[in-house]
């Protein structure tokens, strides 16, 4: 395996006017604007190997635009370096790009109101593909997304997820070593959500691309990536695999018992109780202790008279919250 | 009243955002005032022309190019996004007349925009050698009669603006609009030449349109162009235009709107 | 040639909307139509400016609404620099593999604009024939290097709009108002304005390059030098160059701020 990104000691800094409070703040603003200086990202170096799966997640505003926005050559970082496919992106900008697709969920890179199939002619242009190449990449992209009949219609007669299809073929035209992709799957539907899915691992493994990807969306995450960069603050908190993850919350359990009467007091060593109604309790262990249904069943029915329990591992969701709060990164 | 104000308040905020857009703004307004008095001072030649001398041309200028924005004629924007993106058939919910609305936030926008932007360009034109700068009005009443058809001038200025929301939605073109009415209301209302130089005749026919009570009538009652007595007749035709021309747009908007409604936007 | 797809797409794009294209249209040439009006309106009163009388202010008219038109139609994408940097499109165009001045020349087209083209060169025409010019090869040279020169000084200041408004995100108004501004004041002789006004617009940005000097060596002009008249719109045309070098500095500066 071959390292294909390498992001090293990456420092960006903006200069953001700052608002200041008060009565006349309004006229204060117009007059004396101050400036403060934000560390959008903080010494991030990362390395992706080619024909990776990359999910690149993190709280809103954490920098993760900001660092798809240096890979693809629209920023220069303040410091720091970054080879890509042996290219530093903001510099030799029209070379390195023709090695890169970007997907931009909320924005559009086809035109609005022309059939599809004219965009995609003129980024046929735009990227100068051979003819045949083109031709034969176009079939298999109408083939596995199912677009073949989208083609003659303008984008704007398009449901939000023939755009996403449209989006990510127009993306792949050219077929890039390496396509970021910023949230797309934002408001899909299920059907589509799958569907994307199955093609971006279908690229991935037919023309080992690699693969970028930003999302809030956990289910892509855990569908897609093999590997995910956590990022939060401007810094990388977590480089790895996915499982490692899970499996350091993997002991941490959910219990909800049925009680034989209606919820009161109530306490149990090593648990804590998360919420309660009528007479079902949920209780989940603390971090320090391990999960034994055995144990459990006999310290709890030792003081209180049970009927019934469930246990349930924490949901991706969960976990990512878990970790977000122990970074501190929840806005409060 | 009250959310009318409040109403005029955001207007004001929001244009006080833009910082850049105000000082710019002010610069090339003041240059091309210059500019202008060089251009009319080379065509009148001679200092005056039927009573019109080049220092009361000066301060007409100048007294143009502070209160730009109050008189010219531009697209009520939150209008025209409404009617176009469709979002106007959410207006009926709200317990406001939508006519009011958009009056009173183009009517904020622009007395802001105004109030940013008039004082600077008078103190610089103020400190400028006679024929090139901006005089004293000619007398406290005639200072106060030109403040009084100023803001007459500035609403007129709206409601007639509020004809190109009409063709909006006749059109659904908020541009083609808004160019053609200020366009018409630039020519006749004497912000593309001042109308004093204009041939007598036509001086003459412009005084049955609304235009002209928008800027041209405050500003020759500030250099003493119009006499006091005239002045009180004018304002008293300008208010009678402020009157129909509001009318009127009550009533077309309200029947474009009925129609919208109708037609499911 | 990419040029000609993206003309293509503009043309498919604008015919979706022929209703809406056909009223700008209308617009824009009433509004041609309002401010020739104006200058005649100003003649009919005094005659003449200067040397110059209603035909040839009305020459220079026509020239500044020809290349000021076409100008517009083909480079509309950095007079809208603005829109395009907070539309997110400046940063789509980054990503493509083509010179970004290229792109942006053909991210807008706008063919509503053909209208006043077209009025633009008929005004100019009623005038040549009015005025009664006795025609040379030099002159007729001098005409074309006039809208040339015109079309590249009117570019000059878009280009520069388009690299301040990176600084302030702001579609200003200082722009638009120089260039419209500069329409409507440029109609009369150079020489009436002040002596400094006059430099300015000549050597700073050189508007006098494509208007009164070489319409003044077309008309034979007495008060000017002809030969310097005559090249002049080959050195205003050169403005465009510190135009470029200010707007590829300033995207620089966009890489590194990310507005």
């Amino acid at each position: 395996m071959t390292k294909i990104i390498e992001f090293s000691d990456i420092c960006k800094q903006f200069k953001v006017p700052e608002k200041q409070k008060g009565k006349w703040s309004f006229l204060k603003n117009f007059f004396n604007r101050k400036c403060k200086i934000i560390k959008a990202l903080n010494n991030v170096s990362f390395d992706i190997e080619e024909g990776d799966i990359v999910g690149y997640i993190g709280p809103n505003g954490a920098g993760k635009s900001t660092t798809i926005k240096i890979m693809s050559g629209i920023l220069t970082p303040t410091s720091g370096t970054c080879a890509i496919n042996g290219y530093t992106p903001w510099k030799n900008r029209k070379e390195y790009v023709k090695n890169i697709g970007v997907v931009f969920g909320q924005r559009s890179q086809l035109w609005w109101d022309v059939p599809i199939i004219d965009s995609f002619e003129l980024l046929k242009d735009i990227y100068k593909i051979p003819n045949q190449e083109y031709e034969n990449t176009l079939t298999l992209l109408k083939e596995k997304l199912h677009i073949e009949d989208l083609l003659n219609r303008p984008l704007r007669q398009l449901s939000l997820g023939q755009k996403m299809k449209c989006e990510l073929a127009g993306s792949l035209l050219h077929r890039p070593k390496i396509l970021f992709l910023d949230e797309p799957t934002i408001g899909l539907d299920a059907i589509t959500k799958l569907a994307v899915r199955d093609f971006i691992k279908y690229i991935n493994k037919e023309w080992n691309t690699t693969i970028i990807l930003t999302t809030h969306d956990m289910s892509d995450i855990e569908a897609l990536t093999n590997k995910i960069i956590l990022i939060g603050k401007g810094q990388i908190l977590y480089n790895g695999s996915f499982e490692t993850i899970k499996e350091k919350y993997s002991h941490q359990k959910i219990i909800t018992v049925e009680l034989a009467h209606e919820y009161d007091e109530m306490s149990l060593d090593g648990y804590e109780i998360i919420s309660h109604e009528k007479n079902y309790v949920t209780l989940k262990n603390l971090s320090d202790t391990t999960f034994h249904a055995k144990d459990f069943i006999n310290d709890i029915s030792k003081k209180y008279e049970i009927v019934d329990f469930s246990v349930d591992s924490l949901s991706v969701d969960e976990i990512l919250a878990r970790l977000y709060s122990e970074y501190e990164l929840q806005e409060k | 009243m009250s959310k009318y104000y409040g109403i005029f308040k955001m207007q004001f905020k929001g244009e006080l955002q833009y910082r850049a857009k105000a000082l710019s703004g002010i610069a090339t307004q003041f240059f091309w005032g210059l500019m202008y008095i060089y251009l009319y001072t080379a065509f009148m030649s001679s200092s005056s022309v039927d009573g019109f001398t080049l220092s009361q041309m000066a301060s007409y200028i100048w007294l143009g190019q502070s209160f730009f924005a109050l008189r010219y004629m531009g697209m009520p924007k939150h209008a025209s996004d409404e009617i176009v993106n469709g979002n106007v058939c959410y207006k009926f919910i709200r317990p406001i007349n939508i006519y009011n609305q958009w009056y009173f936030e183009y009517l904020g926008e622009k007395l802001a925009a105004t109030l940013l932007r008039f004082f600077p360009i008078i103190v610089i034109s103020v400190l400028l050698p006679t024929n090139y700068g901006l005089s004293m009005a000619v007398s406290g009443s005639a200072f106060i009669l030109f403040l009084i058809s100023l803001f007459i001038g500035g609403m007129l200025c709206v409601s007639i603006s509020m004809f190109s929301v009409y063709l909006t939605f006749v059109t659904q073109s908020p541009k083609g609009s808004a160019a053609v009415i200020s366009t018409i209301a630039g020519l006749l209302g004497g912000s593309l030449i001042p109308i004093p130089l204009m041939p007598s005749s036509i001086q003459y026919a412009l005084n049955f349109l609304p235009f002209r009570y928008i800027s041209d009538l405050p500003f020759r009652i500030y250099i003493g162009n119009i006499g006091i007595n005239d002045a009180l007749i004018q304002i008293g035709i300008s208010i009678l235009w402020l009157a129909i021309t509001i009318l009127l747009g009550q009533l077309l908007i309200r029947k474009s709107l009925k129609k919208t409604v109708i037609q499911g936007g | 040639m990419l040029y000609n797809k993206y003309f293509k797409m503009h043309m498919k794009s604008s015919f979706e909307y022929r209703f809406n294209m056909f009223l700008i249209s209308f617009s824009q040439v009433f509004i041609c139509i309002a401010e020739i009006l104006a200058v005649w309106l100003l003649f009919q009163r005094f005659e003449t400016v200067g040397s110059w009388g209603f035909y040839e202010s009305l020459l220079m008219l026509g020239i500044i609404y020809t290349v000021y038109s076409i100008t517009e139609c083909f480079a509309r994408g950095y007079d809208e620099f603005a829109k395009l940097i907070k539309s997110g499109e400046f940063d789509r165009l980054l990503i493509r593999p083509v010179n970004i001045h290229y792109q942006i020349f053909g991210s807008r087209i706008e063919m509503s604009k053909a209208s006043r083209i077209i009025l633009g060169i008929v005004v100019s025409i009623i005038a040549l024939v009015q005025i009664g010019v006795d025609w040379t090869v030099w002159k007729v040279l001098v005409l074309i290097s006039t809208y040339l020169c015109g079309c590249l000084v009117i570019l000059g200041l878009f280009i520069i709009g388009a690299g301040i408004s990176i600084y302030t995100i702001e579609n200003l108004e200082f722009v638009n108002i120089i260039t419209n501004g500069c329409k409507e004041l440029s109609y009369y002789p150079i020489n009436i304005y002040n002596k400094w006004l006059a430099r300015f617009f000549t050597f700073i940005i050189p508007l006098a390059c494509f208007n009164y000097l070489p319409v003044s060596f077309i008309v034979g002009n007495p008060a000017t030098i002809p030969w310097l008249c005559a090249i002049s719109p080959l050195l205003g045309g050169l403005f465009i160059i510190p135009c470029l070098i200010f707007f590829n500095l300033s995207i620089k500066r966009y890489q590194s701020t990310g507005t």
